[in-house]
């Protein structure tokens, strides 16, 4: 999650910004049922930092009791059974809030009950990791053996597999794979265990190439950490974070930060059952820089929401080291500006991924953003490479130039009606998979 | 070995069988040099074709609001409190009958809607406009919506299509020249499959006349029991056939109106001609043979022969037949499709299919109300849940709703809103309010005699949560007023 600063007024907030902490479209779309005078009472709202204290009772299967607190570190409280939070209730009421149906200001006894508790609680809390964290330089040296020790059995294996031919890995299921990924993340190099797990699905696809690419990629990666030493800082930054070793937030917010005006182009999330993941896509409108925001949410917790598609935000950012910095994390952050990212030509961006892959050979998505692309699909098969599915689905310029798209591409194409638009996606092997395109003065979340 | 094939062959095969210089770990390292600068140096594909834009729209097009509404109900991956898939299918339909244009990002999901729904595609032509269009041109299973009558030409000959596009080009035809179509099918009829046949047969529903008999009469002698039911149904619908006339003359034998009664006189045998036309031998259990005989072959004969409906109903009809003739007449005008008929029997037979409860008649009651004619239906909903909201669901008043336009005139409205009270104070189970409730929702208009519709229905609620403040019926109201309220904010936005 991200450190914002917000001025410490209190403007209520706007139903986007409401709606944005929903943990799932399920409950933002029940939240928006639950808005009706009728259901609500003994609502108020006490000003503070952030946007203060809102509060009020709902009439649902029972009656509920709604609390949030959106002082620094937001609280949301509920006493209905969802393990959602915020449930669809808190979203509500911060939508009465946000429409400006939310009057009262006496706080009830049982608003004031729970703050206090909810102080008891901040004030243990904070005592708890009071004492700062010793790095024991023990634990530091135990940890890079067993890295390093876990580096060295994935290139004993790699070299293995080659010898016997890899040719019955791509039959033999995902099982090998799981396998060396658990010893990985045992050796606590859980990077290295997703490639492995990337490499198991190239082994799947049936693309000996991809295979091939992917197995000689991992071979590096041991290689590189092997003589991490010996690296330029900035790659060795690369190789130590797609070996899995953690940075601290704060020495990446040691870093220099990168103020510039930042285009959010585009939000894509990965839901999983154990861990979803939303990736923000930013560009600098005058660095013309590409950056990433990663948050991380365990079930039934809400994604940080920070930053609103579409929008353009006046920000510091510092970067994760590396050789081709890309995730971020905000170190300061002003209000929306008006402003435009620069976007490239079809040509620019894959000159832009050959020099993303030049510092980071790991990457499998990098993110572009094209101007005037027409989407299109072209009907007739296209005579394709050895061995991969011809693509049938294109962005192409006015000279004929053109990237093939990936995954589903039919609401792009409605979109735009053949028109030429500007396209944000994330590149990779295989094509374009489209994130968000401007149609007119409309952005297009895909 | 320097080429990027070799490196890709010798990995596959391994070094033991195959030694390579340096061994594995070489290998390993020149397949990561060199599958690295094919996936860096990537070229962009070149000389490919620009597409025909879409014509541009002149309706106008949804605001923002109402847009990402729309996106709220076409995502299949949220769940909308209490809305079940057909809630969300009726306010999708209703989106799209207030004629503004959708975004194109949701076009496909909304064509693929309509590939499955038929009743979606008129307000989806309109909602869609030309961009619509010019998306289903591009994909086989969007073209239904150029034209429900694919007018396009078969590209190869008529016996060697799909059958799924001979089905259309067929339908096209029949309503173009039914005569031409009917020649059409005769011309292969000999040597088409069994499932064919019964398909193809289909499509003689449209521009329906006497001249087909020459197709049908013969069917009737078909090896597939499909084709001849089919081709049974059809015929009943041809009072001028030669089918018509047999049935006609059997069904004058059973049935003779006298001035004040009518006399009744079963079949005392169903013979192979019978058989052939239609009448089921063997009774169901329960049901006498002769009834049984009695009411198929009523089931068949064209009501023109008797007259108006209310001369014949108005005669007395001995006791013990009764309830078998106006059977026998109800299969048959929902069979022919006559809506006077219909509306005189539904009377009649209502009192007696909601006190027996059984499912054959309550099946008889929705096939009457779907023979009824457009503008009764609403009425004589009204009609049902006014006198007896109690048993309206016993007689299939939901399939009777389900037919009434949308959204509901204001008598209907007013009645269904008087029936749900009623049903909530008599204390009705949830499940039996819920199949009057889910259409309330979608159906009723937005606002009865200048109040808004989730206002009545509010006091409705305010006045029973007094009396009984936790009673399950409680959260069966509140779903409609949910749905209300849904509807209210999308008109909103649509408007805007």
């Amino acid at each position: 999650m991200t450190e914002t600063e917000v001025a410490p007024e209190t403007v209520p907030w706007t139903a986007e910004q409401v709606l944005a902490l929903a943990t799932d479209t399920a409950s933002e779309r029940a939240a928006r049922l639950l808005v009706g005078d009728s259901r609500w009472s003994d609502s108020g709202s006490a000003a503070g930092p952030g946007g203060g204290v809102v509060w009020g009772r709902i009439r649902g299967t029972a009656q509920y009791q709604v609390i949030a607190d959106l002082t620094e570190r937001p609280e949301y409280h509920c006493s209905c059974p969802s393990r959602k939070i915020p449930c669809k209730h808190v979203l509500a009421l911060l939508l009465r809030w946000a429409a400006g149906k939310v009057t009262g200001s006496e706080e009830p006894g049982w608003v004031h009950d729970w703050s206090v508790r909810q102080a008891v609680r901040n004030a243990r809390r904070e005592a708890g990791p009071a004492k700062p964290r010793e790095v024991n330089p023990k634990t530091v040296a135990r940890r890079a053996d067993r890295v390093a020790a876990g580096m060295a059995e994935l290139d004993r294996w790699l070299v293995d597999q080659v010898a016997g031919g890899v040719a019955n890995l791509t039959t033999a299921g995902y099982e090998p794979f799981d396998t060396l990924a658990a010893r990985l993340v045992d050796a606590q190099a859980r990077g290295a265990a997703g490639l492995v797990k990337r490499l198991a699905t190239a082994a799947v696809s049936g693309d000996p190439e991809r295979l091939v690419t992917e197995l000689g990629l991992l071979r590096l990666l041991a290689a590189g950490y092997a003589r991490i030493d010996e690296l330029p800082a900035p790659l060795a930054a690369t190789v130590a974070s797609r070996v899995g070793l953690p940075v601290s937030r704060e020495d990446v917010l040691a870093t220099p930060p990168v103020a510039d005006h930042w285009a959010v182009l585009g939000v894509r999330d990965e839901l999983d059952e154990q861990l979803s993941s939303r990736r923000v896509w930013l560009r600098g409108c005058g660095t013309g820089r590409m950056a990433m925001i990663l948050s991380f949410a365990g079930p039934g917790q809400a994604l940080g929401s920070d930053f609103t598609a579409g929008t353009v935000v006046e920000a510091d950012l510092c970067f994760y080291p590396g050789a081709t910095p890309l995730r971020a994390l905000v170190a300061g952050r002003a209000g929306t500006v008006e402003n435009e990212p620069p976007a490239d030509t079809i040509a620019g961006a894959l000159d832009s991924w050959a020099a993303a892959l030049a510092g980071d050979p790991w990457l499998d998505r990098w993110p572009v953003l094209l101007a005037d692309v027409h989407p299109t699909v072209r009907l007739e098969p296209a005579v394709g490479h050895r061995n991969t599915a011809p693509t049938l689905a294109h962005l192409v310029e006015a000279g004929g130039d053109a990237l093939p798209l990936r995954g589903e591409h039919w609401p792009l194409i409605g979109a735009a009606g053949g028109h030429p638009c500007r396209v944000m996606g994330e590149y990779g092997p295989g094509g374009l998979r489209p994130v968000s395109a401007w149609i007119g003065d409309r952005m297009v979340d895909l | 070995m320097s080429t990027w094939p070799e490196i890709v062959a010798a990995t596959l095969v391994g070094t033991d069988r195959r030694p390579a210089e340096g061994g594995a770990a070489t290998l390993l390292d020149l397949a990561a040099e060199h599958g690295l600068r094919r996936r860096a140096g990537v070229d962009a594909a070149h000389g490919v074709t620009l597409p025909e834009t879409a014509p541009d729209d002149a309706a106008r097009p949804a605001t923002r609001a109402a847009t990402t509404r729309l996106a709220g109900l076409l995502d299949p991956f949220t769940s909308i409190d209490g809305r079940g898939a057909e809630t969300r299918l009726e306010l999708v339909d209703e989106w799209l009958e207030h004629g503004r244009l959708a975004a194109g990002d949701l076009l496909p999901a909304l064509l693929d809607l309509g590939r499955r729904h038929r009743r979606l595609r008129p307000a989806l032509l309109a909602a869609g406009g030309e961009r619509a269009r010019w998306l289903a041109a591009q994909r086989a299973d969007w073209r239904y919506l150029l034209g429900e009558a694919d007018e396009r030409e078969l590209t190869e000959p008529w016996d060697l299509a799909p059958i799924g596009r001979r089905i259309g080009h067929l339908t096209a035809l029949r309503r173009r020249d039914p005569k031409a179509g009917r020649e059409l099918l005769m011309s292969t009829w000999n040597s088409e499959n069994a499932d064919d046949r019964a398909a193809l047969l289909g499509t003689l529903d449209i521009g329906l006349a006497t001249d087909d008999e020459e197709l049908l009469e013969p069917a009737l002698d078909d090896r597939r029991r499909e084709v001849r039911g089919m081709a049974l149904d059809l015929l009943a619908r041809l009072p001028d056939s030669r089918y018509g006339t047999r049935m006609a003359e059997r069904g004058r034998a059973c049935l003779r109106p006298q001035l004040r009664r009518v006399d009744v006189r079963p079949p005392n045998q169903c013979d192979a001609a019978m058989q052939r036309d239609g009448v089921a031998a063997r009774a169901p259990a329960g049901t006498g043979q002769r009834a049984w005989w009695l009411e198929e072959v009523l089931a068949r004969t064209p009501l023109a022969i008797w007259g108006s409906p209310d001369e014949l109903l108005a005669k007395q009809i001995p006791e013990e037949w009764a309830g078998v003739v106006r059977r026998g007449l109800g299969r048959a005008a929902a069979l022919q499709c006559a809506g006077d008929w219909a509306a005189a029997l539904v009377d009649r037979l209502w009192p007696e299919a909601t006190a027996a409860q059984r499912p054959d008649d309550r099946l008889l009651l929705e096939a009457l109300y779907e023979a009824l004619p457009a503008g009764q239906r609403a009425e004589r909903a009204a009609q049902v849940l006014r006198d007896d909201p109690g048993r309206a669901t016993a007689a299939g008043v939901e399939r009777l709703l389900e037919l009434c336009p949308r959204p509901w005139p204001p008598p209907l409205a007013d009645a269904a809103l008087g029936a749900i009270a009623a049903l909530i104070r008599g204390g009705a189970s949830t499940w039996r309010l819920a199949g009057l409730v889910t259409l309330a929702g979608t159906r009723m208009p937005l606002t009865v005699a200048d109040r808004p519709t989730a206002v009545a229905v509010e006091l409705m609620r305010a006045a029973f949560a007094e009396d009984r403040p936790t009673d399950p019926r409680l959260g069966t109201i509140d779903q409609l007023l949910d749905v209300l309220r849904f509807r209210h904010d999308m008109n909103e936005e649509l408007e805007q």
